[in-house]
């Protein structure tokens, strides 16, 4: 039990990467991207084409080796290349258009299709893994966690800080969160808009990348994971309210607690009634319900006004 | 060959219902609905369960005739629409596309792990084809065909008739300018409701012509490619807002992707990668069309509000 709910926390982590890379997009073009759960996929994707390249090495603690680190980090790099690529090409236009919503959400939906197939197309509908072999758990009295999940938690951790740091503290950070507000003001205070969403999309895709590469060392790869988790990270954004990154982080671990640990409250709980559900497969279903009851609730999210105010 | 055109028109004619549907909540009053694919498996589902007969392990087997199918069908889709939309439409555009996705998904999960519903991923096959014995056994394809097409007419001219009475130019009006439908006193939740649900209808109608047509379908049948990703596609082509190109749209894609399927088998191109390339190409196309012609390749003035000052504001372009 307790077992499910450390999977939940890792699983949690995983998710408010991912929904922070949509969160930022959501903060400045007020778009939700559906193609982020896929970006997430073409992360991990790249970073374990580099792997097979670049010789894993060893770390004393970890399974892994600094390969993966700078796996990562050229993951990251082209990633934000990429998604800065996409939005120059095919978003910033609709922007110069006023373009309604309309024109944002498909194309999203068209780039989500093209960019599965481009992922089916070179590395194929099997499942993979970054690290061969049987990885060492630790032990702590009933516990198993392995030394890679505890390094997904910390960084995690670290990652949201100096996020928030960023955010917050920094004068790059403080222009962002004034073009979110009132683009036009920010115009005439002298913040060029085009930079701030150069610099936006930079930080999405970085975010994404390190999302889908936890994902990818913490469980494995497979074609259709960012789409499978895409309902958890919208509760996460939509819970977490815009840009607001803690709140995202938060409403991030409730989302992947409720999918490991509550499935499984559920599962022994229909078992016992006499309802024959496997909840494993509804794990997808769990997000998408609780994205409902937020919606319906309280649509701005939980956490919104105690960071930025819209 | 004519075996083959047989085969085209069944399956246009089902597209093209399902495009019909769409194209309403999409072209007229503009809701993004993206659960296409799982509206259309509930239509398909529920038709068969109607129709089909008795079988050990799931529910199903009433053994109605097809009519009835269809109705079953076309009244659990409405349902489903009319909840999500209860649910998230007087919410903000993007929450409505993303729950619309969700339910999508949902429907696909549910699909697949619930036995006794849909016998999971093992499908359910022996689906009668109506009037298959009408022109003798040889052409049970053709009879079929001049069915969907009797079935898609009725529904073609069924809403020809509603965009065009004041029911329907309320419709575009919420499209083109939704404050200015709401300072008119007209409740736009309510009419954007009723959309959802007739389109909803329509394309459960479509997902039930699909499955009559194929004989065995299971949850893979109404992938979000092939049921979500195509219709937008023939919308988008055919010009949204309008019906007739959606009809012309569902047949000349539906064609071009069926033969492509013919003339691949001559690429020096391993067989398990083909789909990926035609979804990656339609991705291409659908992008393309948005980024240089985006009214679509037959496209739609503005009906009623035609404002130039509008454009610079709202949502209130034209796709």
């Amino acid at each position: 039990m307790i077992g499910s709910i450390i999977d939940g926390i890792i699983l949690g982590c995983i998710i408010t990467l991912g929904g922070l890379g949509i969160s930022y997009i959501v903060l400045l073009q007020n778009y939700f991207n559906f193609t982020g759960g896929t970006f997430f996929t073409l992360g991990a994707y790249i970073a374990y084409t580099f792997l097979a390249i670049i010789p894993m090495g060893s770390l004393p603690f970890f399974s892994f080796g600094p390969g993966l680190i700078v796996s990562l980090l050229i993951s990251m790099a082209l990633m934000a290349l990429i998604m800065t690529v996409i939005d120059k090409i095919l978003y910033q236009p609709l922007r110069d258009r006023n373009s309604p919503f309309m024109f944002f959400y498909l194309t999203a939906f068209g780039m989500l299709f093209v960019l599965r197939s481009i992922i089916y197309l070179i590395w194929g509908p099997q499942l993979k893994n970054y690290i061969s072999g049987v990885r060492e758990n630790l032990h702590f009295g009933g516990i198993n966690i392995s030394p890679d999940e505890i390094f997904v938690v910390i960084a995690t951790i670290i990652i949201v800080a100096i996020v928030y740091y960023f955010q917050y503290h920094t004068k790059l950070g403080k222009a962002m969160l004034a073009t979110a507000n009132n683009p036009r003001l920010a115009e005439i205070s002298g913040i060029k808009n085009k930079h701030i969403h150069t610099t936006v999309t930079i930080i999405a895709g970085i975010l994404t990348a390190t999302g889908g590469v936890f994902y990818g060392l913490a469980i494995q790869l497979r074609p259709i994971m960012g789409f499978t988790l895409l309902m958890a990270m919208f509760f996460a954004v939509v819970t977490g309210g815009d840009g607001a990154i803690l709140g995202t982080f938060g409403a991030g671990l409730i989302i992947g607690i409720t999918q490991e640990f509550g499935t499984k409250v559920l599962q022994i709980l229909f078992d016992n009634v006499g309802l024959q559900i496997e909840m494993s497969g509804y794990k997808q279903v769990i997000a998408f319900l609780l994205l409902i009851i937020i919606l319906t609730t309280k649509p701005k999210g939980i956490f919104q006004g105690t960071i930025l105010e819209r | 060959m004519l075996a083959y055109i047989a085969a085209i028109i069944c399956m246009g004619a089902a597209y093209s219902i399902i495009t019909l549907g769409f194209n309403l909540q999409w072209g007229y009053t503009g809701l993004f609905n993206l659960s296409v694919f799982g509206l259309a498996a509930a239509g398909g589902y529920t038709s068969v369960i109607l129709t089909s007969q008795p079988a050990m392990g799931r529910i199903g087997g009433f053994g109605m005739p097809f009519i009835i199918g269809l109705i079953g069908a076309a009244i659990v889709a409405g349902i489903i629409g009319g909840l999500i939309g209860l649910a998230t439409l007087h919410l903000e555009f993007g929450f409505f596309a993303i729950s619309t996705l969700g339910l999508g998904m949902t429907i696909q999960t549910l699909l697949r792990n619930e036995q006794w519903l849909s016998n999971g991923v093992w499908g359910i096959g022996g689906i009668n084809k109506p009037l298959s014995g009408l022109l003798g056994s040889g052409l049970s394809n053709w009879s079929y065909g001049i069915l969907a097409l009797i079935i898609m007419l009725i529904i073609y001219f069924l809403l020809e008739r509603i965009v065009k009475s004041p029911w329907g130019r309320i419709q575009m009006a919420i499209k083109e300018d939704e404050n200015l439908t709401e300072m008119l006193g007209k409740d736009v939740f309510f009419y954007r409701i009723q959309s959802l649900i007739l389109g909803s209808m329509i394309m459960g109608i479509g997902g039930a012509v699909f499955a009559h047509y194929q004989g065995y379908i299971n949850p893979d049948s109404y992938t979000d490619i092939m049921m979500c990703f195509l219709p937008l596609l023939m919308v988008v082509a055919g010009g949204t807002g309008n019906n007739k190109g959606s009809i012309v749209g569902a047949f000349v894609i539906w064609s071009a992707w069926s033969l492509s399927e013919l003339f691949a088998g001559y690429l020096p191109i391993s067989s398990t990668k083909i789909p990926h390339i035609r979804t990656l190409v339609v991705g291409l196309i659908i992008i393309a069309i948005l980024r240089w012609r985006p009214t679509g390749l037959i496209g739609r003035k503005m009906a009623v509000s035609s404002s130039s000052t509008s454009r610079k504001i709202g949502p209130a372009q034209n796709l």
